[in-house]
């Protein structure tokens, strides 16, 4: 043991060293009302350490931090699309010290597939984050200019058109799903693990279309012109992405693919503790800095709070109901 | 911008002070960490992960990456000396590196694994300057047909390159195969043989199995031997090899170099598939096969090369493609993530600082690790007089904290757990664990690749066969297993040569029932051991 | 150079059990795979089911396993010792470890299992074995819970040490 000492007392120092480093000063001077929170606030991240869901835990946390001074610990709890992380904050006591961040429709279709032993009446939304569009893209050399186009090539040649999409019951799937049952395109879903891969197989020719977030990973590939983006799901055209939306193309019902990003706690949260938190939230879109990194193209221009996040899950439960059950 | 010029910005990049230090503290912490069994590159760099998030991006990935291959180097030490690899690339090193060191050779071995690591290190950062583009526009075709036959590749290498009986890696390999599809379906979304449980929805953890096999089985199957393994550190005086060693290696290396370089391009690859590589060709190569498991220096010269090769040249497909090759390099890829850099194909042009800063950061850092290796190889060594019980007990508690710390779920500690028992018993009947775990990680990309080709090709397994580059993977294996049919006996001699313990058993036994073991031929390859063992018939 | 023969090959009879008890276990396990794998629906190769990769699979494993019940070399086995007794007793303290972790946090159970394992297993002294036992849980406490930040489970020694 004698000689292990130093070797791990350097690995301690340089350790510590980098920890010295990396810890940011703790917000102090905060303005808490009445006795909430009394106590460090844990925010839950559902999804690995690096995602985009992470990154958006971080930047709020120090937002929440200097907005209700008391220090917010951010933990990754990734494992089973969520669902460990929404037991963990479903058990916890209700009081907003602990709080976790969610990504719909995942946490929506978690439950409506598999029974994982918690609902949305579980939980006490608080607000949304961001919002991540997503969109029907092909590469730079197909010979679909439009999704007219695309739609024709696979109602005339059935199963022809692969669609990857980032994952098996992903919004992107199941939207997809809908557009063969609704409007009767006969799309052939192909699951990947993540855009990236589907990105990938586009780029390299392995699959015709794609279903995916237009999401930071993304954006490049497109503005660089090698992929071609045909429709997105948004309710409005996008500024920053030069593509029709479904809605404007003829399709009404496509507008249930964005990715929400939204902070929530416990049911049974009181209603004021609730609503401190919301105001926090509402803060950090107007915090030039959050914005910044949160990145201001998918913070959402009206700030959509605890009843509009509540009103998001309701949506969305009824939306995928029914294309999840098969 | 040319490459020259990237060059030039790239340690500009590098030899600032800050970044000078962080390659020092990342190469600094990878070699600790290999020298430490139970605490592999993953499990670390996961751990570092939160800590990277508020420096420039660069230098993060310049620490990282120090980590990652720093850990290469070091794992060699304990794999020499103790016979337990410090990470799973190592694995292979333990075959002849622990044997070298019995026979009072430990320096050498060191000496020739640092010096083929930075020889490979090197000469895959120059690969990876000049070749990363190109190499890019050609993994970027690769899809899902092309995944099948790499990762069938893969397992059949594993396999067919294993220490083992083939039979037995096959069996090995199914179910480490079998064990991948727990969880959810990748295509569908089902959950599978996960028995209701919640924690199985993802999954069985790759790190939790991992350790579990490698680390607590072998801590388990100590406990059992009566005699006390303790570690080989005479001969360790001499580090640098006689001219003889060089002259012998130089092949080893050189050949290490390219596979290494070549197979960690690959999805899947890395350290563990290119240091067996290695180590497999390099004993076709060799004129006396039965050499290699009795301390052939090639042995550990060429498949150190080959996985710190590997390690620098995975970061091809990260920098330019987004693609992470392994999951280190998927942890990487987060903390690029989280600092706002996308990686992918616009990274040169757009983060030059970055790439070139990377890169050359792998020049120093490798010079680095040369002097720590060669030098001061005393002072890691010093970290293996401890006795081996309190290194056991110490190396349980760390990997149990480390495995939690990766999800932050205690129910990975039960898995470890788990397959700690399930790589004692392995030990105990002659199974492998190389085989399972490299068939579980290539499992999942299997399956969903297999499932993807189906749906694009409307259920023709034709797609297999018309791609060029799928067609042309899947002749060469057809082709590998067809000659190994052929050379069957002569294999199997080799086979039985790699681990002398069951080798002396081997010539004992006389009730081996496999077809064309009584007529073994070859006697300049086996008869060498009969004597000392015929006498316990 | 070759390794010292081992006193286990007296031992033949419970090796030969042992080494039928392998592949068996194999095989059982191949069968059932196969089994709950068609029972997920085994779907077609235009749509392949659930089930269908894991029956492939677990086809491997059975076949694999069945071919080793004739075809195992028996030198690949090695005999059961009384070391097994050990082996069973780690166990025990490593899963008493995980479930008192989960109970009370990291610090006492590290302590524990350090001292015990230096004790019985490393054969330390007791004197030795304390030592190293509350050195070793205060040094990683320090690593992973004030350096890294690991949330490990709260227990009652964490405020005295500001985890």
């Amino acid at each position: 043991m004698r000689s292990l000492r130093p070797l791990a007392a350097a690995l301690l120092v340089t350790v510590s060293a980098l920890t010295g480093c990396a810890q940011q000063s703790g917000g102090d001077g905060g303005t808490a009302t009445a006795d909430y929170p009394s106590q460090d606030i844990r925010l839950i991240v559902p999804y690995a350490a690096g995602g985009p869901t992470d990154i958006a835990a971080r930047a709020l946390g120090t937002h929440l931090e200097e907005e209700l001074g008391q220090p917010v610990v951010v933990e990754n709890l990734p494992g089973a699309s969520g669902t460990t992380a929404y037991i963990e904050l479903i058990s916890a006591e209700p009081d907003g010290h602990t709080l976790s961040m969610t990504a719909l429709p995942t946490a929506v279709l978690n439950y409506l597939s598999n029974d994982v032993g918690y609902t949305r009446e579980d939980f006490a939304p608080v607000g949304v984050v961001t919002q991540v569009p997503s969109g029907i893209v092909v590469p730079a050399d197909s010979p679909h200019q439009d999704l007219e186009s695309l739609f024709e090539a696979a109602r005339s040649q059935p199963d022809s058109i692969g669609v990857g999409t980032p994952g098996a019951t992903n919004t992107h799937a199941a939207e997809t799903r809908r557009i063969s049952e609704l409007y009767d395109v006969p799309l052939t879903v192909v699951p990947f693990d993540g855009n990236a891969e589907v990105q990938t197989a586009l780029l390299g020719g392995n699959v015709p279309a794609g279903f995916v977030n237009l999401s930071q990973d993304m954006l490049p590939a497109i503005e660089a012109g090698n992929l071609r983006v045909l429709a997105v799901g948004t309710e409005e055209r996008l500024p920053y992405v030069d593509a029709p939306t479904f809605v404007e193309l003829g399709y009404p019902e496509l507008t249930q693919s964005t990715t929400t990003f939204g902070v929530i706690a416990p049911a049974e949260t009181p209603d004021e503790v609730v609503a401190t938190l919301e105001d926090a939230l509402r803060s950090a879109g107007e915090d030039e800095t959050v914005v910044e990194a949160l990145d201001p193209r998918y913070v959402p221009e009206e700030f959509v709070g605890s009843a509009g996040l509540a009103e998001l899950f309701v949506e969305t439960e009824e939306t995928f109901r029914d294309v999840v059950g098969g | 911008m040319g490459i020259f010029d990237g060059i030039v910005q790239g340690f500009s990049v590098a030899l600032d002070p800050v970044n000078l230090l962080y390659v020092f503290v990342g190469v600094l912490i990878g070699t600790v960490i290999g020298v430490l069994p139970g605490l592999g590159p993953t499990a670390t760099i996961a751990l570092l992960l939160p800590l990277t998030y508020t420096i420039e991006p660069a230098t993060a990935v310049i620490l990282l990456a120090g980590i990652y291959y720093g850990s290469m180097y070091g794992g060699t030490i304990t794999s020499v000396l103790l016979r337990l690899p410090g990470e799973a690339a190592s694995v292979v090193t333990t075959f002849d590196g622990y044997q070298m060191a019995k026979q009072g050779r430990a320096g050498p071995a060191l000496g020739i694994a640092a010096v083929g690591s930075f020889v490979g290190g090197i000469l895959s950062v120059l690969g990876l300057m000049l070749l990363a583009p190109p190499l890019a526009d050609l993994a970027v075709t690769f899809g899902p047909p092309e995944y099948v036959a790499l990762t069938a590749l893969g397992i059949l290498l594993v396999t067919y390159l294993g220490t083992g009986t083939p039979l037995k890696s096959l069996a090995m390999a199914a179910l480490g195969l079998l064990l991948a599809t727990v969880g959810q379906d990748p295509i569908t979304g089902t959950g599978r043989f996960t028995f209701g449980q919640v924690a199985l929805f993802d999954g069985v953890d790759f790190v939790a199995v991992a350790m579990g096999l490698f680390g607590v089985g072998e801590i388990l199957h100590s406990l059992e031997r009566t005699e006390k393994v303790q570690a080989v550190t005479r001969g360790i005086r001499n580090i640098w090899p006689t001219r003889k060693d060089f002259r012998d290696s130089s092949g080893a290396i050189a050949r290490g170099s390219v596979l290494g370089f070549v197979i960690g391009v690959l999805p899947g690859g890395g350290g563990v598939i290119s240091s067996l590589a290695s180590y497999a060709l390099e004993k076709r190569r060799a004129k006396d096969p039965s050499r290699f498991g009795r301390g052939a220096i090639e042995g550990v010269a060429g498949p150190e090369t080959a996985n710190n090769a590997s390690s620098t040249s995975a970061f091809i497909p990260l920098l330019t493609l987004g693609i992470p090759a392994n999951v280190v390099l998927a942890l990487i890829f987060g903390a690029l993530l989280v600092q706002g850099v996308t990686p992918g194909p616009q990274l040169i042009s757009q983060e030059p600082e970055i790439f070139w800063g990377v890169i050359a950061s792998m020049v120093i850092g490798n010079v680095m690790l040369l002097a720590l290796n060669i030098p001061l190889v005393g002072v890691f060594v010093q970290l293996l007089r401890v006795r081996t019980g309190i290194l056991a007990a110490f190396a349980l508690v760390v990997t149990m904290a480390g495995v939690f710390s990766v999800n932050n779920d205690s129910f990975d500690m039960w898995v470890v757990l788990v397959f700690g028992v399930v790589g004692w018993l392995m030990k105990k009947t002659g199974f492998e664990p190389g085989p399972l775990v490299l068939a579980f990680v290539l499992g999942e990309i299997m399956e969903r690749a297999f499932r993807q080709s189906m749906l694009l090709s409307n259920g023709n397994l034709d797609i297999f066969v018309t791609r060029p580059l799928s067609g042309g993977l899947l002749a060469v294996m057809a082709l590998v297993v067809v000659a190994s049919i052929l050379t069957a006996r002569k294999r199997r001699t080799a086979f039985r040569h790699v681990d002398p313990e069951r080798e002396v058993e081997a010539g004992a036994e006389p009730t081996e029932p496999t077809p064309g073991r009584a007529n073994r031929p070859t006697p300049d390859t086996t008869d060498a051991d009969v004597p000392s063992s015929s006498g316990e018939r | 150079m070759s390794a010292p023969a081992r006193e286990r090959r007296p031992r033949a009879g419970a090796r030969s059990q042992l080494r039928r008890i392998a592949p068996l276990l194999l095989l059982a396990l191949g069968v059932a795979a196969l089994l709950t794998a068609q029972g997920m629906g085994l779907g077609e190769l235009t749509a392949p089911g659930p089930g269908l990769w894991p029956a492939v699979v677990a086809a491997l494993l059975t076949g694999t396993a069945a071919a080793l019940l004739f075809l195992d070399p028996a030198e690949d086995y090695e005999a059961w010792t009384a070391g097994t007794a050990r082996i069973a007793a780690g166990l025990v303290g490593l899963a008493l470890f995980v479930v008192l972790f989960v109970a009370i946090g990291f610090i006492i159970p590290t302590f524990l299992l350090l001292t015990a394992w230096l004790r019985f297993f490393g054969d330390e002294s007791w004197r030795m074995a304390l030592v190293l036992g509350v050195a070793g849980a205060l040094l990683l406490h320090l690593v992973f819970v004030i350096a890294l930040g690991v949330p490990f489970p709260a227990g009652p020694v964490d405020q005295l040490l500001g985890g």
